[in-house]
């Protein structure tokens, strides 16, 4: 038996008190990785949106609140075009319509060639023609949750369209929308001779930060660029939302996942005031019973963080079965993640042994010793 | 005083006095006592008296209101902490409840060398040796409540060796047990007395017990009446 052996068995010996705390501990880990994973893939996807394709930067109007509201004169393409160091522009208009049970289908309209430009790789079928009204591309995670394949005609808001191919580009968001002519979101929306983004590539031999400069200054102000993700205000906004929620969950979680191992531990300490009273007889030191008493803390916290960790991503994978998210909602990985995660288990295991292990110092061994 | 003269005795105490409950109870009014390396000291007195209260002040256990107390060069009431002294000079046997419940025999004993920074492989042989010693190698790994009351302590015995101490101390180590059973440990701590040039401090209610020691220390209202 190892002084480690020691811990383990003590833990052992309340092994259904233990595994509840452990098992509280373990949901708090569990709710934030899957939190954070999901978090990653959300500022993934937007940030994919805005750096799609081959294009270096995308405009958007200085006014507009959200992507989704802003609003530019197809005209201001060509010019746009003209300037130094603009290789190509492209138009995208922006449609949110309800479609396949789902209120918040997305809608892109851009010109047939720039599909490509824009990143949409056609996986089955054809991309539609220049002139086709009534073709459509669905993304490949709203053909597979609508079980629609190439050929078949499918009903957006009170509009027909003749499924032509089905495209991928990557990104979660466009995969679970649709691709149609420019022309034909413009008519259907009412928004004639309007886009809602301009996605620009520069040519070879410029900067993308300086064109992007000109740009703005040439417009004076009309327009804002967003190089990444980074840039846009509002995303931020929304990922600094949900950052700030993140942290309120993992300090929620630190709070009640300490206070329960530290209840479980000031209590075991409490039944083993004898035993504590023998070990500093037979010469053990505080520091070492702090060890001790630490020690089991902080493996149930740590046993409780791999626990979490299985149960987090199944959580999210048992999510992503949900229909309505499949598609929309990505898990990203990253090793920060599980790094973050565990930091905060082992900071509850640390949190959660303070008191019971000062606690276990202040018994002295001669009145542990009196005590039956 | 303070330096440790050839005849200087393993364990000097002078006017050793302890109160308990704000002053109320006396559990030592001035003790002086002076014991050597390999003695074997039988402590008697009544209920109350102050027995435990010496042997904890021995080990460290506890500290004196006032007084001196010197055990192999180290004055105890200047330790911060006893447990270093512990580790390495005494062992310590209780009347009742010594053993760790949910640790074997076997780990029990291994108990006071985790401390002590002893190899893993040559504290389990050591282990080993010591409950063959005290003649319990077929059940090292039974928990305690698996042992009988002697052999029980008998563990605690091999436990207290387990640090190669020059003192053992021992609270009525056979107060739980019956006569023939008593007997053996007492034998047992004798014998260790004896081989291992082990000072032996041990208190007892019993008279035979008392008998077989070297000298019998009596103790009433925290003081000693008669020392032989
Ligand atoms: N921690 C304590 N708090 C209060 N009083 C104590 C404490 N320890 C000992 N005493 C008192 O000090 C006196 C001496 O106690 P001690 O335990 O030394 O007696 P003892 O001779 O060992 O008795 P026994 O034979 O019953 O074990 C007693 O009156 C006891 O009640
Ligand atoms: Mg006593």
């Amino acid at each position: 038996m190892s002084f480690w052996g020691l811990i383990l068995k003590n833990l052992w010996r309340h092994k259904i008190r233990n595994g509840l705390t452990l098992l509280g501990v373990s949901i708090g880990v569990a709710t934030i990785l899957a939190l954070g994973l999901l978090m990653n893939g959300f500022e993934q996807s937007l940030g994919e949106t805005l750096r799609a394709g081959k294009t270096d930067f995308s405009v958007m109007s200085a006014d507009a609140p959200a992507i989704l509201f802003s609003a530019i004169e197809e005209s201001k393409l060509e010019e746009i075009e003209h300037l130094a160091g603009v290789d190509h522009a492209a138009g995208s208009l922006l449609a949110i319509t309800s479609f396949l049970n789902n209120p918040y289908f997305f809608s892109i309209g851009v010109e047939a060639n720039d599909l490509d430009f824009l990143g949409v790789k056609i996986v089955e079928g054809r991309a539609f023609g220049p002139q086709a009204p009534d073709e459509i591309l669905l993304g490949k995670t709203s053909a597979g949750n609508g079980n629609v394949h190439v050929g078949d005609k499918v009903t957006m808001g009170t509009k027909e369209f003749q499924v032509v191919g089905i495209y991928e580009t990557g990104n979660a968001w466009e995969d679970g929308g649709a691709f149609a002519n420019l022309a034909t979101i413009q008519q259907w929306q009412h928004k004639e001779g309007q886009v809602s983004l301009v996605a620009v590539k520069v040519k070879d031999g410029f900067v993308a930060d300086a064109v992007a400069s000109t740009l703005k200054a040439h417009f004076a102000g009309q327009f804002v660029t967003m190089h990444s993700i980074a840039e846009s205000e509002n995303f931020l906004h929304s990922v600094g939302i949900m950052q700030a929620i993140s942290w309120a969950v993992s300090i929620l979680a630190i709070g009640i996942g300490g206070i329960g191992v530290m209840n479980t531990m000031t209590m075991a300490v409490f039944e083993r005031t004898r035993e504590i009273g023998i070990l500093r007889a037979v010469g053990w030191r505080r520091r070492r019973i702090i060890s001790m008493v630490m020690g089991e803390s902080i493996t149930i916290a740590l046993i409780a963080a791999v626990l979490g960790f299985i149960v987090g991503i199944l959580a999210v994978k048992g999510l992503l079965l949900v229909p309505v998210v499949k598609g929309y909602l990505t898990p990203v990985y990253s090793i920060m993640l599980f790094v973050r995660a565990f930091g905060i288990a082992l900071a509850v295991g640390l949190l959660g042994g303070l008191y019971p292990a000062y606690r276990a110092t202040r018994i002295t061994p001669t009145t542990a010793l009196r005590h039956e | 005083m303070s330096d440790p003269r050839k005849a200087e005795p393993l364990i000097q105490a002078r006017n050793l006095t302890k109160h308990y409950e704000k002053g109320q109870t006396h559990a030592l009014r001035g003790v002086n006592l002076a014991i050597k390396a390999g003695e074997f000291v039988a402590i008697r007195g009544p209920s109350g008296s102050g027995k435990s209260t010496l042997l904890n002040m021995i080990a460290a256990l506890d500290r004196p209101d006032s007084g001196e107390i010197r055990v192999a060069g180290q004055d105890l009431t200047k330790l911060r902490d006893g447990a270093s002294y512990r580790a390495h000079v005494v062992g310590f046997i209780f009347q009742l409840h010594n053993l760790i419940p949910t640790l074997t025999a076997f780990e029990n004993v291994l108990v006071p060398m985790l401390e002590l920074k002893i190899k893993r492989k040559a504290s389990r042989e050591k282990a080993e040796t010591l409950l063959h010693q005290v003649g319990l190698n077929g059940k090292a790994d039974n928990l305690p409540p698996e042992l009988s009351g002697g052999e029980r302590q008998r563990v605690a015995v091999a436990r207290a060796l387990a640090n190669d101490p020059q003192i053992i101390l021992a609270d009525e180590p056979t107060g739980s047990l019956d006569t023939s059973n008593g007997e053996q440990v007492i034998e047992l701590l004798r014998k260790i007395n004896r081989e291992h040039n082990v000072t032996l401090i041990l208190v007892t209610h019993d008279k035979e017990v008392a008998g077989i020691a070297d000298r019998v220390i009596q103790i009433r209202d925290g003081q000693i009446v008669s020392d032989k």
